[in-house]
């Protein structure tokens, strides 16, 4: 199986997800998501061609890359605005 | 398009048969009746505001050359860039499976970046935003403050970090100068944790031009923006979320009664973007329609004054 992340819900119907290093883009129904996940959530995916046939949550996955870019964010917060207003 | 003298319309509609573009002077909306080229309404610079407008009309700003607006044609995405005498700003920076947003800036001319806004951190909006700051200095990046998991936002913040740029994340009712033009921040008020719901809305406001960009806000977010009560009154507007219906609700055309929306969307995408029920809102209120699934790169000129749009194909 592959990595994917589930980057947006388009519509309440599209679930947009990235697919493998480069993030491909795959875009399925939001019906074959497996419960639970939703935009941000780091998922296991099969695919055959454009139909996904497997999914399963990595909320293992999820948490460590959130833990990550919170701790980033946090960073990027500390620098401020540099130009005057 | 309103108050032009009949000498001046006369003109215009000769001037746009000779360079064989439509009059642009009847308002005929829609993506396949649009105007291909130019159209020079007058902006009432002095007149009061329209009785749309809220009790506090925001004053003008005082302007000196030109504002172009690209709605630049980066597929199923966003980019916008608002180059003007003084200041460099870029709206999103395009889909992160393209690359066409660097080379689109610098054939513009653009050299460097005042303020970098992503709306929210869709990959369809921050795409690029590595490229983008490593081809230009940056002075200021904003960013609504949600975060998602995606490498392409994880690149897009490690971008920022390497970075000189200054970081913000704008709310509702902060009001900025850049040069000439001023911005106003219509959301977020604050985060609730749906990507689309945070995305910064601003309206830019260069002498007494008008244009309102709202990301991918949908129509809760356009309620939630009316009800704090700002001028959201604009010339133009680009529609939110690619022109879905999710976005751009009556009421709220109503409040902003644009003359002129632009939405940014791909040929034959999978949502069906822009969705008809749009378009027909907006032809019944005499609205002029732009896309770039239909007219490719959409340029709006403005010398703080008077507007027109050029379009790189009809």
């Amino acid at each position: 199986m592959e990595k994917a992340v589930v980057d947006r819900i388009v519509d309440k119907r599209h679930a947009v997800l990235l697919v493998g290093e480069n993030e491909v883009e795959k875009i399925v129904s939001i019906d074959k998501l497996p419960p639970g996940a939703g935009e941000g959530t780091w998922l296991k995916v099969e695919f055959e061609g454009d139909e996904l046939v497997a999914a399963e949550v990595d909320a293992e996955g999820t948490a460590r890359v959130k833990a990550r870019i919170t701790a980033k964010m946090e960073r990027l917060r500390q620098r401020g605005r540099k130009t005057s207003k | 398009m309103k108050k032009l003298a009949l000498p001046l319309l006369a003109l215009i509609v000769i001037l746009g048969f000779a360079f064989g573009c439509a009059s642009g002077y009847t308002p005929a909306p829609g993506p396949d009746t649009s105007p291909a080229t130019t159209e020079q309404p007058t902006v009432p610079a002095t007149s009061p505001a329209p009785a749309s407008t809220p009790e506090s009309p925001s004053p003008s700003t005082p302007t000196q050359g030109e504002l172009k607006v690209h709605f630049i044609d980066v597929g199923q995405g966003d980019a916008t860039l608002l180059q003007g005498p003084d200041f460099t700003i870029l709206i999103d920076a395009g889909r992160h499976d393209r690359s066409d947003v660097v080379p689109y800036l610098k054939s513009a001319g653009v050299k460097t970046i005042d303020l970098l806004i992503g709306t929210h951190p869709h990959a369809d909006h921050i795409g690029q935003f590595p490229q983008v700051i490593e081809a230009f200095p940056v002075g200021e990046v904003w960013l609504s403050g949600d975060t998602t998991t995606t490498r392409t936002f994880e690149r897009a913040i490690d971008a920022i970090e390497a970075s000189d740029a200054g970081y913000h994340e704008p709310r509702a009712g902060e009001t900025f100068s850049f040069g000439s033009a001023r911005i106003e921040v219509l959301n977020p008020a604050r985060l609730t944790g749906n990507l689309h719901e945070g995305s910064i809305s601003v309206r830019i406001v260069y002498g007494s031009f008008t244009a309102l960009f709202t990301g991918d806000a949908e129509a809760e977010t356009e309620t939630a923006i009316l009800a704090r009560q700002p001028d959201v009154n604009a010339l133009i507007l680009q529609l939110g979320h690619h022109g879905s219906s999710t976005s751009s609700s009556a009421e709220f055309l109503k409040a902003v009664n644009p003359e002129v929306a632009v939405y940014s969307a791909a040929e034959g995408n999978s949502y069906g973007h822009p969705h008809e029920v749009v378009l027909e809102r907006l032809r019944q209120m005499g609205v002029q329609i732009y896309g770039t699934d239909v007219n490719g790169t959409i340029m709006v000129i403005t010398d703080g004054q008077t507007y027109e749009v050029q379009a790189q194909r009809r």
